[in-house]
């Protein structure tokens, strides 16, 4: 998966919250979001605006820490909700 | 450990307590380490409390660290944390050093002839533990480690130290890893003096450390001190803690009520008064709820660890950030209640019968040693991630 699995706005605010990815370098889907710098107030951050942007709501479920680990395993939650609300 | 083992061991910790109540105002005076409540220590096994017996260690778990890390604060706070501290990062060899590694370092601590420090704290990132600015540097000699350390504990005494390191100079800064250096691999500088106003015999000094370790001496992996943090050296530093603060504070009280309780208790507490009764029972309120949230967590990480789940859940974090933020607090504002209690003369004087003022001062470190409000900041963060409110 590279990073053209979503979209430019997802991209966006992920990369907002990553404090230690510097600019111009790529965001992959198995990059480690703590590592980049995502730490537990910066989560809150990341899911807030990711809920506002794509219109979802992260579950209990899905509060968990996998889901913050890579962009891939955020997207596909998103990707999910956005699924299940179209039905 | 067994029942017998277990009994023994109690005992050996009273003795402990004994020597250390004897030159619990000395070294306050004096601001330096307790040596013969160390060398006794040393002596006991009690360094190696946590090292299983494989390796020659007494094979205690989390249960006895937090009983016997309470006994010896009722005898010295200073020297309690001293080995509460150790023991912790004892905990974090046993789990995370590479076999050859523990198999070195394991019998010396068990045999009481090496005293571990940690230094984590580093100039620019402060109580900040999974951020560190010094690198590591790849050389053909081994792993260069070059670092100032502006708070040791201990740190004029250890024979070994686990200190974080920047993985390597292209790392970013919260790519850490943990190596344990012994005193001989090192050059040290110490920097600046103690003179504070409570845990004054933790003998807590400012260090320039310089030398070489070898890469086997990277405890947890390259890069890999995040996990040491969250599954070792946190979750037991907050136990610890909280276990040597509770102590102190059940100390001042044990002696507080045995003064009220004595014909020497002055004239001007009542102890028949509703007044006096109403702040004692304050004061008992806020040890119990201490003492049975530190067995509830306790007892958590010690089932989490035996199903072999990880401490970084959500609730698990909110439950040990919340130990030791609560344990800070309510066992200094017990303190501070019993100062009120017991008055200018017993309460706020140097040397009167019970040394409220000396645990006062000491209390008021339990705040900012890993300060409160960095992990008030995280437990927020974490509460919103917890809809369920999973308490403890």
């Amino acid at each position: 998966m590279t990073s053209a699995d979503w979209p430019d706005d997802f991209e966006k605010v992920v990369r907002q919250h990553l404090p230690l990815l510097a600019e111009g370098t790529p965001l992959t889907a198995e990059s480690s979001l703590p590592a980049l710098g995502l730490d537990s107030l910066a989560t809150v951050g990341l899911l807030v605006e990711v809920e506002e942007a794509f219109a979802v709501q992260l579950s209990d479920e899905d509060l968990r820490v996998e889901t913050f680990a890579t962009p891939a395993a955020l997207w596909a939650v998103v990707m999910r909700l956005r699924a299940g609300a179209g039905t | 450990m067994e029942a017998s083992q277990r009994n023994e061991v109690l005992e050996a910790a009273a003795r402990v307590r004994t020597i250390l109540r004897q030159h619990a105002d000395t070294i306050d005076d004096e601001a330096r380490v307790c040596e013969p409540g160390m060398a006794e220590l040393r002596r006991s096994g009690l360094m190696g409390l946590l090292v299983p017996q494989e390796h020659g260690g007494l094979g205690g778990g989390l249960t006895d660290l937090v009983e016997i890390a309470q006994l010896l604060a009722d005898g010295c706070t200073s020297t309690a944390m001293i080995w509460a501290m150790h023991c912790q990062q004892v905990d974090t060899l046993v789990h995370f050093a590479a076999p050859a590694l523990r198999d070195r370092l394991l019998p010396r601590i068990a045999r009481g002839e090496l005293y571990l420090a940690s230094v984590t704290t580093g100039p620019s990132t402060g109580g900040h533990l999974l951020s560190s600015a010094s690198p590591l540097t790849d050389t053909a000699q081994g792993l260069q480690v070059d670092r100032e350390a502006p708070i040791v504990t201990g740190g004029a005494y250890a024979e070994g130290f686990l200190i974080t390191m920047r993985s390597s100079p292209d790392a970013p800064e919260n790519e850490v890893s943990l190596v344990y250096a012994d005193r001989d691999q090192l050059d040290i500088v110490e920097r600046g003096d103690w003179d504070t106003l409570g845990m004054r015999g933790t003998h807590s000094l400012g260090l320039k450390i310089t030398g070489v370790v070898s890469r086997s001496q990277v405890v947890g992996g390259d890069g890999g001190f995040r996990t040491v943090a969250l599954e070792s050296m946190a979750p037991v530093g907050h136990l610890a803690w909280a276990a040597c603060w509770l102590g102190a504070a059940r100390s001042a009280l044990g002696e507080l009520v045995g003064l009220l309780r004595s014909a020497q208790r002055p004239r001007s507490i009542d102890v028949r008064s509703e007044l006096v009764a109403e702040r004692l029972a304050r004061i008992r309120i806020d040890l119990e709820l201490v003492g049975a949230y530190l067995n509830r967590v306790t007892d958590e990480v010690i089932r989490l660890r035996a199903a072999g789940t990880s401490l970084a859940g959500t609730a698990t974090q909110i439950h040990l950030n919340t130990l030791k933020v609560t344990a800070a607090e309510l066992t200094f504002q017990s303190v501070d209640r019993m100062v009120q209690l017991a008055g200018l003369s017993i309460g706020y004087r140097r040397r009167s019968a019970v040394p409220l003022e000396r645990h006062f001062r000491d209390l008021r470190s339990a705040a900012l040693n890993y300060a409160n409000d960095r992990l008030l900041t995280a437990t927020g963060a974490l509460t919103l991630m917890d809809r369920s409110v999973n308490l403890a």
